[in-house]
């Protein structure tokens, strides 16, 4: 009987350990979506206030978290999604949240790069229409 | 109850175009105006406002259209003459690795680039069309072509094509395949009997090979989240539920004795190898591996209702014939169940194959009207389901936010 317990602990650990990859993999993806939306709605009050969006262009994430902290349209610091630590000004390598706004600041995209290379993850935009759904 | 849990996890997850989707494209979109004509698609323009083209995406009109295992979202650009610039997969809830291969396959996505939205919502026939489908990929990438067919054709009064009932000589083959399995199942007759070998040997090349339409996990509940695709590929529903129905009422496994490639393959290694390499498991090793495929069941159970980014055919080995198509863990599998059916006769069939355990289950459970611990196993599995659909979210924020 023992040694058919310890056999299917071990079955359960490997199929847990298969499943594990994936349950991390979409954490960071919610995380990264959360964080994502987060900005959104402060960059929404900051165009709702400033009639345009931020100027500077293009600016990493972290940087733009402390201009919409500043300008107290952000109320909390949102956590870094890929390291869990709040997000700070200086520039890091798993800050991969880029901002990017038109010559006339209209508009704007938030890209969340993968942590590994230069593809998108996710992409929020400043679209506006309602879902075709 | 899959298929209800998913319709309620595809509207919540629901993905409007974004003007950042359509600049690979158009790159001075800026931005999207929806059309309130009947083709309710995206009117694309500049940052003067001056129209550039025009966007549409498939979903939600093509939620019925299933590849291998699910629908497609595929986003297409037309430019101001109505030409489409070209054809992006935005989503799929098909086989992951079926999808990567056709959105890499740069020659069946730019067969559409050029074509107008009237002669798109004209096509009938793929290959007349000269559209022809990604090899080892074939119902992912045909289902696509239907996606966008079917895309074009809204506003249209005439009936979808795509929705049209549709035999191939695919379906014929399937099906022609099943009813040799059952001559083989149910006629004992010698005579008959000699042709089986030759049989199983034509079955592993066009089945395995060719087909490549192996009854798996990720097929059974593709069709369960999604819906099954009875117009797009009758043949194959009808060989799936003739390999359910027929042992349930027969007690003949005619799939996976008479039909399946991998169970031909171990069965030639077995009958090919040395007694002498044999290794016989003590009661213990024996009870504990046959629970593998129970919990490998467990796990498609859980990676279904938790909707988790995991490729349910990297658990099997049956898209492992499909050379081309095949991810790493699915050819491992496969390689690992054929090693192991050197030493231990059918060892994958006995041991590891969760589609087989449900063939056995209804085979075995048809005649009997007593409760057994097989029954019992089953009732756990749907009071499982039952409490990961009920508590889909405190799960899902348990498992994955901050």
């Amino acid at each position: 009987m023992i040694i058919r317990l310890i056999l299917i602990m071990a079955l359960v650990a490997i199929l847990a350990g298969v499943l594990l990859p994936s349950i991390a993999e979409k954490r960071l993806d919610q995380n990264v979506r959360g964080t994502l939306l987060t900005v959104q709605e402060a960059l929404q009050k900051y165009h709702v206030d400033e009639e345009l969006y931020p100027k500077q262009t293009p600016m990493s994430g972290a940087q733009l978290i402390v201009l919409l902290t500043e300008s107290g349209h952000l109320e909390s610091v949102p956590r870094n999604p890929w390291t869990r630590a709040v997000y700070s000004p200086e520039p890091s390598l798993h800050d991969r949240i880029r901002y990017r706004t038109d010559e006339l600041a209209e508009t704007y995209s938030l890209e969340a790069l993968r942590l590994d290379s230069d593809e998108i993850h996710h992409v929020i935009d400043s679209t506006e229409h309602p879902s075709l759904e | 109850m899959i298929r209800e849990h998913h319709l309620r996890l595809r509207v919540q997850g629901d993905r409007p175009i974004t003007v950042s989707e359509v600049t690979a494209f158009l790159p001075g979109a800026h931005k999207l105006s929806p059309d309130p004509s009947e083709r309710a698609g995206l009117f694309v323009s500049d940052k003067d406002g001056a129209p550039l083209g025009y966007a549409a995406r498939t979903m939600p009109w093509s939620r019925d259209i299933t590849g291998y295992s699910g629908p497609t979202d595929a986003l297409i650009v037309f430019d101001n003459d109505e030409r489409a610039l070209g054809v992006a997969i935005r989503h799929s809830y098909d086989t992951p690795s079926h999808v990567s291969d056709v959105s890499g396959d740069y020659y069946f996505m730019e067969r559409w680039n050029g074509r107008s939205w009237d002669e798109i919502s004209a096509i009938d026939d793929l290959n007349k069309a000269e559209i022809y489908g990604v090899s080892g990929a074939s119902r992912t990438s045909e289902a696509l072509a239907w996606s966008l067919t079917e895309r074009a054709q809204v506003g249209k009064t005439d009936a979808s094509s795509a929705n049209r009932l549709r035999v191939r000589w695919q379906d014929v083959a399937l099906l022609t395949i099943l009813l040799s399995g059952c001559v083989f199942a149910f006629v004992k007759n010698p005579r008959v009997q000699r042709w089986r070998l030759p049989f199983s040997i034509a079955v592993f090349i066009v089945l395995g090979f060719v087909l490549g339409d192996l009854l798996a996990q990720s097929l059974l509940i593709g069709w369960a989240q999604s819906r099954i695709p009875w117009q797009q590929t009758p043949g194959l529903v009808l060989f799936a539920a003739a390999c359910f129905i027929v042992p349930w009422f027969s007690r003949q496994p005619v799939y996976c004795q008479f039909i399946c490639p991998h169970g031909h393959a171990q069965r030639w290694l077995m009958k090919y190898t040395p007694v002498r390499w044999m290794i016989h498991f003590n009661a213990d090793t024996k009870w504990s591996a046959k629970t593998l495929p129970v919990l490998l069941l467990a796990l498609v159970l859980i990676v279904s209702f938790v909707d988790l980014p995991f490729d349910l055919a990297g658990i099997e080995p049956f898209d492992a014939y499909l050379l081309n198509a095949a991810g790493k863990a699915t050819i491992a599998v496969a390689i690992i169940g054929l090693v192991a059916a050197i030493f231990v006769p059918m060892a994958y069939c006995k041991y590891g194959c969760p589609t087989g355990l449900l063939l056995d289950f209804l085979r075995r459970r048809s005649a009997h009207d007593k409760l057994s611990t097989r029954d019992a196993v089953a009732l756990l599995f749907l009071i499982g389901a039952f409490c990961l659909a009920q508590f889909h979210t405190p799960i899902q924020s348990w498992l994955f936010e901050r």
